[in-house]
């Protein structure tokens, strides 16, 4: 039998190491557990910001019939009073709208009366037939409040300065479809750009879901001579494309998310992203020389956009709530976020200075007016037997308009192309969707020349595809 | 003195035992295998009814290279769909082990290259007694012949079928308010070894 | 030498300690450290308008494969997570989740019943996006597109996204939790005229 000695020395030192792994073990306890207080303490603080949470919901009746009854309808979004502001009860809500006859002239203002029917919004006001019956129209803004809170929303943003405008239609082109044959589709007549998926050079970005379907380039624009730009938005780049083939590519820094685009005369590309710089920011205009170097990022006035397009003095942007078509660049200047909610407008202002003013209303109608200084001058009321979805394109065509609506049913659809003149419909036809790959929502088409252009995609690659509008098919 | 270095003995032992026994799987009462049933084809070939009902679920319209994988097990039925046209793949989970069943839920993962973007759990199916089943893919090893996948004091055995991902079920391993599943998983190589073992934890997502 | 030795072993003993305890906090992800397991509330009342308020708060704070745990300070907590990853405990829902928890639903398929969730309790629900498709769940039937109003969703297999207001264009404005790169936000698509797409109607709406 063996004595077991321990060293008091070496005894000493395994207590200093014990001891020092527990001081060690409670100052970085104590540290994680102040560093959560803070962060808890910085989370609570912005929960508060759920009480300032106030959104609106409203679909202008930009284009009216003769005798139709004309109600305002908003729906507000803001947390319910009480102990409990996500209980699902509505908030308590209410506002105002400020209406006139005509862009011009004092408001009257209207206080807005709550009703159950949150299907087409739950505040409404009725336009009073004196205004209503103005053969210039009306025009109107509404401020809409959280009424426990104080906190308010101003539709559109630019209130009195750039007031929603609705117009009457007296003598509008009845153009009636009828019903849809789905799968009579126009063969393009010619493929002027096709990539396969993928990431080197001649390819094009895809991205993949589930949890998203896939998404391909989410936006495209032609030249008046035929070059096509695609935004390889997963790729970081933009394509150049002449000729059927890639002239260039030229890489852009675009955050990667679904994006409009537009190229102007000069080459420069103009990247619409979905969200801007910060967290919380509105969407940007991202700018870029030809070579693809960035000149300007620009916060645009509303939290969501719906398309891009050049318009007579610049860049405009159709956004949202305000559902108004605001300049994001006039000549070289880029507009600050109050500028362009000064400026909005309900149409897309064309080179003739006209506006072209889309309104898809009901399920299955599309009325179009060409505006000249607040006047409807010529337009047309586009009814179908099945439903139509978006209106992806609007376009001064000579004396002519392109509009290519896309028909529907649960299990079908189809792009329907056509051209309306002066007597109503001079041509149509429909296109296959092509649709496999995401884009951004109103970008799938193009008008340069006498061709429509469209951008399609299947499973193996993406295309765009030209029909030419002067043949006859 | 004698006994303190006894005791220090043992307690290296049992250190040692309980090291060993942490570090291997937890000792496994005896588990019967039950082999479910599989069936392979094109899509021309297999017109069963779960295979029609998926077809209609999601509205598919396939091709005739879309190749169909059919499975029967002790927890439930499955119909798995592939076509080489298309990244996604499709899948039916039927309860119970009958061959007449009702689609209870599906799933639809991207499968490329060999790849499944996720396990794509189902918890949606429940058996006679309403307990929530899970329905999940594995994809097997590049030499896996079978996958085995145990279930308290039952295995089943899912024979691979033309390298497609395998539709594996659980009733144990739901964790309804986690809306997740976790799978004991074991991969088979031809001669019967093993080839992998796994508690694959599938959530539901997207 | 001898005082020298244990003050040493103390240091360094304490610096392990501190890195281990460190590392540990260091690899806590936003779920882990934020969000809860606990029990929904049987709420009474759910207003189409009332839910729309659920989604807002989830607006910005990002998303999450297999996500349904979110706080409300405007900022992704999780950000640039790999592709359909649910271990990296990301803040925010996925398109699902978030649907699953604006419509108040239950983990019970069977139950049509009205459940508030805490923002931060980490829930997100039995449904994908094709089993809400499907019309999946006591709560849920398919709906046609054409009569979809505010908090109707449109499902396609892969992805869902709920009505917020239709435009004038005909295109719609969605509330949705897209992907990793668009987080959760309210964006203009046009899921109601395209065939990959159903109409799916969480029912049982007090107004």
């Amino acid at each position: 039998m063996r004595a077991i000695r321990v060293d008091p020395g070496r005894l000493r030192l395994v207590g200093w190491g014990l001891g020092g792994l527990a001081a060690g073990a409670a100052a970085g306890i104590c540290a994680v557990f102040v560093a959560s207080a803070v962060a808890a303490g910085r989370s609570a603080a912005t929960d508060e910001d759920a009480a300032r949470i106030v959104d609106a919901g409203h679909l202008p009746p930009l284009l009216r019939l003769p005798g139709e009854r004309v109600t305002l309808r908003f729906n507000v979004f803001c947390p319910a009073p009480g102990d409990d502001p996500f209980d699902g009860t509505p908030c308590d809500a209410g506002g105002d709208v400020f209406v006139r006859a005509r862009r011009s002239g004092p408001f009257r203002q209207l206080p807005l009366r709550e009703t159950d029917d949150v299907a087409h919004g739950r505040y409404v006001v009725d336009v009073p037939a004196d205004l209503a019956a103005s053969p210039e129209g009306f025009s109107y803004y509404a401020v809409l409040r959280n009424q426990a809170t104080g906190a308010s929303i101003t539709v559109p943003s630019g209130g009195a300065a750039a007031p929603q405008l609705s117009l009457p239609l007296e003598h509008a082109v009845e153009v009636e479809l009828g019903t849809h044959a789905f799968g009579s589709t126009r063969r393009a007549d010619a493929r002027v750009a096709s990539a396969i998926w993928g990431t080197a050079p001649g390819e094009v970005g895809l991205l993949y879901g589930p949890s998203f379907g896939p998404i391909g380039p989410s936006a495209f624009d032609v030249a008046p001579n035929g070059e096509v730009t695609i935004l390889d938005q997963a790729n970081g780049r933009t394509e150049r494309w002449r000729a059927g083939r890639v002239a260039a590519a030229v890489p852009v820094d675009v955050t990667g998310g679904i994006a409009d685009m537009a190229v102007e005369a000069d080459g420069s590309i103009d990247v619409l992203e979905p969200t801007g710089s910060g967290s919380a920011a509105t969407p940007e205009l991202r700018s870029f020389d030809p070579a693809g170097q960035l000149l300007s990022k620009t916060a645009i006035e509303d939290r969501t956009w719906s398309q891009l397009r050049r318009g007579a003095d610049g860049l405009e942007v159709q956004q949202e709530p305000s559902e108004q078509w605001m300049p994001v660049r006039r000549g070289q200047a880029w507009l600050a976020r109050a500028a362009q909610a000064r400026a909005g407008h309900p149409g897309r202002t064309l080179a003739s200075g006209r506006e072209l003013v889309v309104f898809r209303t009901g399920v299955s109608e599309a009325r179009v007016a060409e505006v000249a200084a607040g006047h409807v001058v010529r337009s047309w009321r586009i009814t179908s037997a099945p439903p139509l979805g978006e209106i992806q394109l609007a376009e001064p065509f000579g004396n002519r308009v392109v509009l290519v609506v896309r028909p529907y049913t649960e299990t079908q659809d189809e792009f329907l192309v056509l051209v309306l003149g002066d007597r109503g419909l001079e041509r149509s036809f429909s296109v296959d969707s092509a649709d496999w790959a995401e884009t951004a929502p109103l970008a799938r088409f193009r008008l340069a020349g006498s061709s429509l252009y469209q951008l399609g995609s299947t499973p193996s690659g993406m295309h765009v595809d030209r029909f030419d509008l002067e043949v006859n098919r | 003195m004698d006994r303190l270095r006894t005791l220090c003995a043992l307690c290296v032992a049992a250190a040692g035992l309980l090291l060993v026994a942490g570090c291997r799987d937890h000792a496994k009462p005896k588990s019967s295998v039950v082999a479910g049933d599989v069936r392979v084809g094109a899509v021309t070939r297999l017109r069963s009814p779960p295979l029609r009902s998926c077809l209609r679920r999601f509205r598919l319209r396939p091709s005739p290279e879309t190749l169909v994988v059919e499975r029967h097990g002790l927890l439930g039925s499955s119909v798995t769909i592939a076509d080489p046209r298309s990244p996604f793949l499709y899948g039916c989970d039927l309860a119970g082990h009958g061959r007449g069943g009702r689609v209870c839920g599906g799933s639809v993962g991207v499968w490329r290259r060999g790849r499944l973007n996720d396990p794509r759990l189902d918890i949606l199916c429940a058996d006679r007694k309403g307990r929530r089943l899970g329905a999940a893919w594995i994809v097997p090893l590049r030499r896996a012949r079978s996958i085995l996948v145990r279930e308290g004091a039952v295995t089943e055995r899912y024979p691979v079928a033309r390298r497609l991902p395998v539709r594996i079920w659980t009733r144990d391993g739901v964790d309804v308010g986690r809306s997740s599943a976790t799978f004991d998983v074991t991969q088979l190589e031809p001669g019967g070894g093993r080839l992998a073992h796994e508690r694959l934890r599938a959530m539901v997502a997207g | 030498m001898s005082l020298l030795r244990p003050r040493v072993a103390f240091l360094a003993a304490f610096a392990v300690a501190l890195s281990l305890v460190a590392a540990k906090a260091a690899l806590a992800t936003f779920v882990s450290a934020n969000c809860n397991y606990n029990a929904a509330t049987w709420s009474p009342n759910m207003y189409r308008d009332g839910s729309v308020t659920v989604a807002l708060v989830a607006r910005y704070e990002g998303y999450h494969w297999g996500g349904g745990c979110w706080n409300d300070n405007d900022v992704d907590q999780g950000p640039n997570e790999p592709l359909q990853t649910y271990s990296t405990g990301g803040e925010g829902g996925d398109c699902s989740g978030l649907t699953f928890k604006v419509w108040r639903e239950s983990l019970n398929t069977s139950d049509g019943g009205h459940y508030q969730w805490g923002r931060l309790r980490n829930v997100h629900g039995p449904y994908a996006a094709a089993d809400f498709k499907a019309g999946a769940g006591v709560p849920n039937a398919t709906y046609p597109k054409a009569d979809a109003i505010v908090m109707d969703a449109f499902a396609s297999n892969t992805h869902i996204g709920m009505v917020y207001q239709r435009l004038t264009s005909g295109a719609d404005q969605i509330v949705e939790a897209k992907c990793e790169a668009c987080g959760t936000n309210i964006f203009t698509r046009t899921y109601r005229s395209d065939s990959s797409y159903g109409g799916v109607r969480r029912m049982g709406w007090t107004g």
